[in-house]
């Protein structure tokens, strides 16, 4: 490869514009160390900038600034919280062992006699038990104080995280509930013997719009935006047409925003049009309402 | 050159080669924090009209501004004084910051797709951004006229457009080698346009 194709790909690497298999290739040359290359990209940043400097002036907003220097500061405070919460421990200064009390000193004789001695054991044995018996029951007492602190606290956080997930499964299920017709039209579309026709909002209803997704052998799926929830004791009625004779297709009600994915059963032959109209809720054999959308 | 630029933006490129911004940056490394108010006042100016040329959008364009500051207060320990000079260094982040905001909000937009043509020349400009677009279209007036036309195409598709050259050749339906030869070309011509300004 001559160095002139390392030079386009320069070119187009300064710009960001290199990509796929050139990109790799120009960035292992690159790392191969090509002063070439190197020289070229760094001469093309500078004109880069030379293009920006060139632009229009654009004033930056005031409230950047602000909001950096606020970031900066936040980030300073930080750092010093950091020092502070872990402080160096001094050299030399480690704290006196607590572990076994000196007697008190007036107790203690410069020359102790056996009985004496024997009597500062003794003295020292209940001192130490008493001390012992009480830090025991300090203990137990602290102890149990934490482990019902942190029980309390487990259990609060153990009932928020139960009540988390349980939130997000409810939310889970309802978006799947909510997907799952649109997934059916999805896989109606995959068929290539599938027809997609559009049905246009008339009547009461001129916004509405709505597609069907067809499949002769099998009936398809219609799906509605835009169209009024309707009044109460009615719903929409769908309906197959062909060669002028309605057949009923199914009842169905949008939701609060006028949406419906609607399952529509196979007809008994190649259908002319798709039509909706508003009837009584419970739906009826032969149409009687408006025409609320229609194919064609 | 005459005609080119606002002074002050050329006063920043040519006054900030080396030295001072270097310095700046190099505190910054050092987390001196009183470093970074001066570094924002003297390079805000030339990255937020490039970022607000390439996002096209006054808020994202602010906030771009402001991730490319934080993220340059953080990185300026990587910065090379032998690999640029400061602006090529800002500058790089500015642009490649505002060409991921760009994907970014045409990945979340389902519906929106901003044809990348609006922005080289919106079609129905309104409020205060008539101006913007009007004012932008005077950059061809500046260096990218010393290119011919079908350079200063694919320079702007790539550079403020964020597209590749792939990209660039299946939309302007041309050869890809054909868009290479042009990036050259265009960017040899910028970089002479460099020299005359240092010069």
């Amino acid at each position: 490869m001559s160095h002139e194709t390392w030079d386009a790909q320069a070119a187009a690497y300064s710009l960001g514009a290199l990509d796929g298999r050139e990109l790799a290739e120009f960035e292992r040359h690159l790392a191969e160390g090509c002063g070439q290359c190197d020289f070229a990209l760094v001469q093309s940043a500078e004109a880069l900038v030379l293009l920006s400097a060139e632009l229009s002036p654009a004033p930056p907003p005031p409230g950047v600034r602000e909001a950096l220097t606020s970031r900066l500061s936040a980030e300073q405070g930080r750092g010093t919280r950091t020092r502070e919460s872990a402080p160096p421990v001094p050299h030399g200064s480690v704290p006196a062992s607590r572990g076994i009390p000196r007697p008190p000193p007036g107790r203690v004789q410069p020359s102790p006699t056996l009985d004496t001695r024997r009597q500062l054991l003794r003295t020292w044995l209940r001192w130490s038990v008493g001390a012992a018996a009480a830090m025991l029951v300090g203990a137990f007492l602290a102890g149990g104080f934490v482990a019902m602190h942190y029980e309390a606290r487990l259990g609060q956080m153990t009932r928020q995280a139960i009540a988390e997930r349980d939130k997000l499964r409810a939310e889970i299920a309802a978006l799947q509930d909510r997907a799952a017709p649109y997934q059916e039209v999805v896989d109606l579309l995959r068929d290539p013997a599938a027809r997609v026709l559009i049905m246009r909002g008339a009547g009461p209803s001129p916004q509405a719009r709505g597609r069907v997704v067809w499949l002769e052998r099998s009936g398809g799926r219609l799906v509605v935006d835009n169209l009024p929830p309707a009044p109460v004791g009615k719903a929409y009625e769908a309906w197959t047409i062909s060669g002028g004779k309605p057949r009923p297709a199914g009842v169905f009600q949008v939701d609060a925003g006028g949406d419906a994915v609607h399952s529509l059963p196979a007809a008994a032959g190649p259908v002319d049009v798709f039509a909706i109209t508003l009837e009584p809720a419970a739906g009826v054999p032969a149409p009687t309402g408006p025409i609320v959308l229609a194919s064609r | 050159m005459k005609g080119l630029a606002p002074p002050s933006a050329m006063r920043i490129v040519k006054g900030g080669m080396a030295g001072d911004g270097g310095e700046l940056i190099a505190r910054m490394a050092g987390r001196d924090q009183s470093a970074f108010g001066p570094f924002y006042d003297r390079y805000a100016s030339l990255v937020h009209p490039l970022i607000s040329r390439i996002v096209r959008d006054r808020a994202d364009a602010a906030d771009v501004l402001q991730e490319v500051f934080w993220e340059s207060w953080q990185a300026a320990g990587s910065y090379d004084p032998s690999r640029g000079s400061p602006e090529a260094w800002i500058v790089m982040r500015a642009r490649a910051r505002a060409i991921d905001r760009v994907r970014s909000v045409r990945r979340r937009g389902e519906t929106f797709v901003a044809p990348l043509d609006e922005g080289m020349a919106p079609s129905t400009p309104t409020g205060p951004d008539v101006a913007d677009a009007v004012s932008d279209r005077s950059i061809v007036q500046g260096l990218l006229a010393r290119l011919s036309d079908s350079q200063r195409e694919v320079i702007e598709l790539a550079y403020f457009g964020g597209l590749t050259q792939t990209e660039i050749a299946d939309r302007l339906k041309q050869p890809l080698g054909t868009v290479k030869t042009r990036m050259r070309m265009g960017l040899e011509r910028l970089r002479e346009a460099l020299k005359a300004e240092r010069s």
